[in-house]
């Protein structure tokens, strides 16, 4: 018998806070206060009698946010009121944009080199500006919830697009691809973890009817079965793992013949899987009525014009500029530095820093910045890994690892002290110059040619074995003793002192 | 001076006790030390010196509670004061206490669960109907309680009332007067208004208070203002007569025969001073009402859509009872009003009745400027040559306290209009009707002409 195939749809609706220094509506601070309910303005409780006013700055990100996802920017919006209850929506609406958002038919662009997925272009529907909710904490203990207002007008750019993504490898490269236009647009921090990003997705399924032939790449595809809606995503990974469950679960129960209704789920991460939240066959009315408070929002070409001009570059044009000269990255490098939070933030600080560095000559100079990438991203990055850090690039700050990197190039050090301090600012964090700390723990290269000299001896003694081969012809076994040396001094010794000190010895071996 | 004021105060209780105006009224001891403010400020030369206000309890204040005439609000003080509480202080006005409304400004009777029933001895002492929603506003004026008194005209609820009491009822433009602090009904239509004996008074308190906002998007800016002003002059005609329009298929069947007589006696007036009459004809305002209750009720549910969080009626879970608040405190009209209004936004957006309304809500604002000489600052809509247009303020006059007519719901239709189109009128006593009964005539200029039609009032008031 025939298995069915099955083409799955995945759809976003994802809401980036802002990050703007005020609220959407009403002047209260945003984002600084931890303790609960300090920063509320009479508007953000819907106190009877206060009024909305449009915060300019919020407008300026939002339309900053559509230009960098490409959207034509509307030369008017307006909002309007979204109604339902919850305890989290003290007006008992939600003002946003329903019907003239800030902005549509926008798009972000997939390449294999920097996004990992077949190049694609994903289309975004249309973006819109609105509130955010108060944050409602569940007290398990009793049936409490504590509402916390600070969040509560916070300004959102929610970024919609149809079902145009097909499997969640896709998916998770157009939310990471999000995250980084964002940031580096200065838009959003974007942050699933702590709530800059949230992500709701659909999924759907719907049967293959004919398969793709010689003559045609094409396939066709039966009728959409009913949508999942999947919210309380924590992370990408999660929104993949959530889609991937959530497509076989379809499957699984299609396959059956089984049906269900359109739902919306959450997403338990210990179990992997979807498990339902609340039965949506009734489609909610929302009672949608313009929010006459707020005019009508003009904005014009000029104003557009300027907020493009005044952007910085993105990731795309980022990574263009990254693998062509002068900085001529691979392609790998450019990818990975890229897709680190303010990767590129961080690298062209210390690239900066390196560049002012007095004391070096232009060769040492140049070496730094040509190491530099690898630096960052094997060797920063993989001691943030190890001691289980998040990848925040800044737990070392540029001008130390500047110093580090030029330290090394310019031989003051080894690499392996380099690691070695690297490894160091992670785990305990020092204001002390880089050149304060070697002294202090005494990591410099040991520059007595003698001292070092009576290392080398005492490794070729304890090895005649390996002497014996070297002098055979085994030349690779030079690397090994410099490593034994190195081992002996701690990573104190210069290889290269240590190279030319074995070589003599050798020599003379040989002679003898 | 303070000792004057404590007798008035004293005076004022003794008037409100049949009329019950005042929900909530200053102390003999309050009074004294407002006063004492006031005196070391030397009021002297503020505009208002000491002039006694009131305002509707749908106005927030900060010293007493704004109820809206509601049992959710009722012990509800504000945090914050409205915009216009603080321009009448600033100019010396003495604010003596709120007035009675309909709750939420939902309803014509100023009658509600938590102040009761407003109502005015108009014949022979007999308790007459104060119309509504800003009775107490009306019935404060009439009883020589204060000076002005601030209301909301969301459906002629400053004029209407103003109307059966014999006072002059104002709302201006929409956008005039800031509304914020004003806790509205519908956004879209609410004008903050004021009701005093005079025009004049009507133009001393509209000058204080007629000043842009920052705190309130809708209210024009100072340079909207001068650019409507200019706008305004532009297309005055100064040696041709002033042009009346009488919209004639306004005078529906409902109409009473001495509210019509009182109308063309009017106009003989108009016509005795050289006033040129026009007859027009208004059609799709006649629709004002159905258009009003769609729109303005969907405006009202949202509004009242808070009434169901954490802050308002906890009364209901300190009792122990888990009773909706809504279901407990809102009155019949408020419950009545909130369904049509989720109703009329139910029935889809694209087809429903809620755009019909917008889009004839549109046909009424064309047909208004197709009839005015200054044409539109708002639409490219073909103008007229009609200054003002005239009518009767109502269709029935006011009727004593617990009659009961079918056609009760009609008493807004002349006055609702305005508001659909956001235009200015004013409502002023001209006579009596039915041996007593106070008639009022309303007066319509084209937005933006407020000042002319003060001073075109003027003439007759």
């Amino acid at each position: 018998m025939c298995k069915m195939k099955w083409f799955a749809s995945i759809g976003f609706e994802i809401h980036l806070q802002l990050a703007a220094s005020k609220k959407l509506f009403s002047g209260a601070k945003r984002g600084v206060s931890e303790t609960p309910n300090t920063s509320i303005a009479h508007f953000d409780v819907s106190l009877p009698g206060s009024m909305p006013i449009l915060s300019q700055e919020a407008l300026r990100l939002a339309v900053r946010g559509a230009l960098a996802l490409n959207c034509n920017v509307a030369p008017v919006c307006q909002f309007d009121r979204k109604h339902y209850f919850y305890p989290d929506l003290p007006a008992g609406y939600q003002i946003t944009q329903r019907d003239v958002p800030l902005g549509r038919n926008g798009f972000v662009q997939l390449s294999k080199h920097l996004d990992d997925v077949d190049n694609t272009i994903v289309p975004i529907q249309h973006v819109q500006l609105e509130q955010d909710t108060a944050k409602s904490i569940h007290v398990d203990s009793v049936s409490k919830t504590l509402l916390d207002f600070n969040r509560a007008g916070s300004p959102l750019l929610e970024v919609v697009t149809a079902p145009c993504l097909h499997d969640e490898n896709t998916a998770g490269s157009f939310l990471r691809k999000i995250q980084s236009i964002m940031r580096y647009a200065r838009v959003s921090d974007a942050k699933m973890e702590t709530g800059g990003m949230r992500c709701d997705v659909n999924v759907s399924i719907a049967p293959i009817i004919s398969t793709p032939s010689e003559s045609s790449k094409d396939f066709t595809v039966g009728l959409e079965l009913p949508k999942t809606e999947l919210k309380n995503l924590s992370s990408v990974r999660n929104v993949m793992n959530a889609i991937r469950y959530e497509v076989h679960r379809q499957i699984s129960l299609a396959e059956k013949n089984e049906i269900w209704a359109t739902e919306t789920r959450g997403f338990d991460d210990k179990t992997g899987q979807t498990f339902l939240l609340r039965d949506k066959s009734i489609s909610e009315d929302y009672l949608y009525l313009p929010e006459t408070d707020v005019p009508p929002v003009t904005i014009s070409k000029d104003y557009v014009r300027e907020i493009a001009n005044s952007m910085g570059p993105l990731p795309d044009d980022l990574f263009i500029m990254l693998t062509s000269k002068p900085y001529s990255m691979s392609i790998r490098d450019a990818r990975i530095l890229l897709n680190l939070p303010y990767g590129y933030d961080y690298y062209y600080t210390v690239r900066k820093i390196i560049g002012k560095q007095a004391g070096f000559s232009k060769e040492i100079i140049d070496d730094s910045l040509h190491a530099l990438p690898t630096w960052i991203i094997t060797d920063l990055v993989g001691k943030l890994h190890e001691h289980e850090k998040e990848e925040d690039l800044f737990y070392v700050p540029p001008n130390q690892l500047a110093d580090i990197v030029c330290y090394c190039s310019a031989r003051k050090i080894s690499r392996l002290t380099a690691k070695a301090l690297i490894n160091h600012l992670i785990v305990t964090p020092s204001k002390m110059s880089v050149a304060d700390i070697i002294k202090e723990l005494k990591l410099d290269f040991i520059q007595d040619s003698n001292t070092l000299d009576v290392q080398v001896g005492k490794i070729l003694e304890a090895s005649p074995k390996q002497v014996r081969e070297f002098l055979n012809g085994k030349q690779s076994l030079l690397k090994y003793f410099i490593g034994q040396v190195m081992r002996q001094v701690r990573g104190r010794g210069d290889p290269v002192e240590i190279e030319k000190l074995l070589k003599q010895r050798l020599g003379d071996t040989l002679k003898k | 001076m303070a000792q004057n004021l404590v007798k008035k105060c004293i005076s004022v209780a003794a008037k409100d006790v049949k009329v019950n105006s005042l929900t909530s009224f200053h102390t003999a001891d309050s009074i004294k030390s407002v006063i004492k403010g006031l005196v070391n400020k030397n009021t002297a030369n503020l505009p208002l010196n000491g002039k006694i206000l009131t305002v509707k309890d749908n106005i927030c204040t900060k010293y007493w509670p704004t109820s809206c005439g509601s049992r959710i609000l009722n012990d509800y003080i504000s945090p914050f004061e409205a915009t216009l509480v603080r321009t009448l202080k600033e100019n010396g006005g003495i604010i003596i206490g709120k007035t009675n409304m309909d709750e939420f400004a939902m309803g014509t009777n100023t009658n509600n669960a938590l102040h009761g029933q407003t109502a005015f001895p108009l014949i022979k002492d007999k308790s007459y109907q104060v119309g509504g929603s800003s009775g107490g506003c009306a019935a404060s004026v009439a009883a020589d309680i204060c000076y002005a008194s601030i209301g909301t005209d969301t459906g002629g609820s400053v004029r209407l009332p103003a109307a059966y009491v014999g006072c002059v009822g104002f709302k201006p433009s929409f956008g005039r007067i800031s509304r914020y602090g004003a806790m509205p009904f519908a956004n879209s239509m609410d004008t903050m208004g004021i009701i005093a004996k005079d025009v004049d008074s009507i133009i001393t308190v509209y000058g204080l208070l007629s000043h842009a906002d920052p705190k309130d998007a809708t209210c024009l800016t100072t340079k909207m203002r001068s650019k409507i002003e200019a706008h305004c002059q532009k297309h005055k005609v100064s040696n041709k007569p002033t042009v009346i329009g009488i919209p004639t298929n306004w005078n529906v069947t409902e109409t009473d025969t001495e509210v019509l007589s009182k109308w063309n006696e009017f106009i003989s007036l108009l016509k005795s001073n050289n006033f040129e009459i026009k007859e027009i004809q208004l059609p799709y305002s006649l629709y004002g009402l159905s258009v009003y209750t769609t729109l303005a009720y969907a405006e009202g549910a949202s509004n009242l859509a808070r009434y169901n969080n954490a802050i308002f009626g906890s009364d209901c879970q300190n009792q122990g009872r888990s009773m909706n608040p809504r279901s407990a405190f809102f009155g019949e009209e408020v419950k009545k009003r909130l369904l049509l209004g989720a109703y009329s936004l139910s029935t889809g957006k694209k087809t429903g009745i809620h755009r019909k309304a917008q889009i004839l809500r549109r046909a009424v604002q064309k047909e208004m400027n197709g009839c005015f000489r200054i044409p539109s600052l708002h639409a490219h809509d073909p103008s007229g040559d009609i200054d003002f247009i005239v009518t009767p303020s109502f269709l029935k006059p006011s009727m004593p306290i617990g009659t009961k007519q079918p056609y009760d719901f009609l008493s807004d239709s002349m006055l609702v209009p305005a508001n659909l189109a956001g235009l200015p009128s004013i409502s002023i006593p001209f006579g009596q009707v039915h041996g007593g009964l106070p008639m009022g005539i309303q007066l319509i200029a084209q937005y933006g002409d407020d000042n002319a039609l003060l001073s075109f009032s003027k003439c007759f008031c």
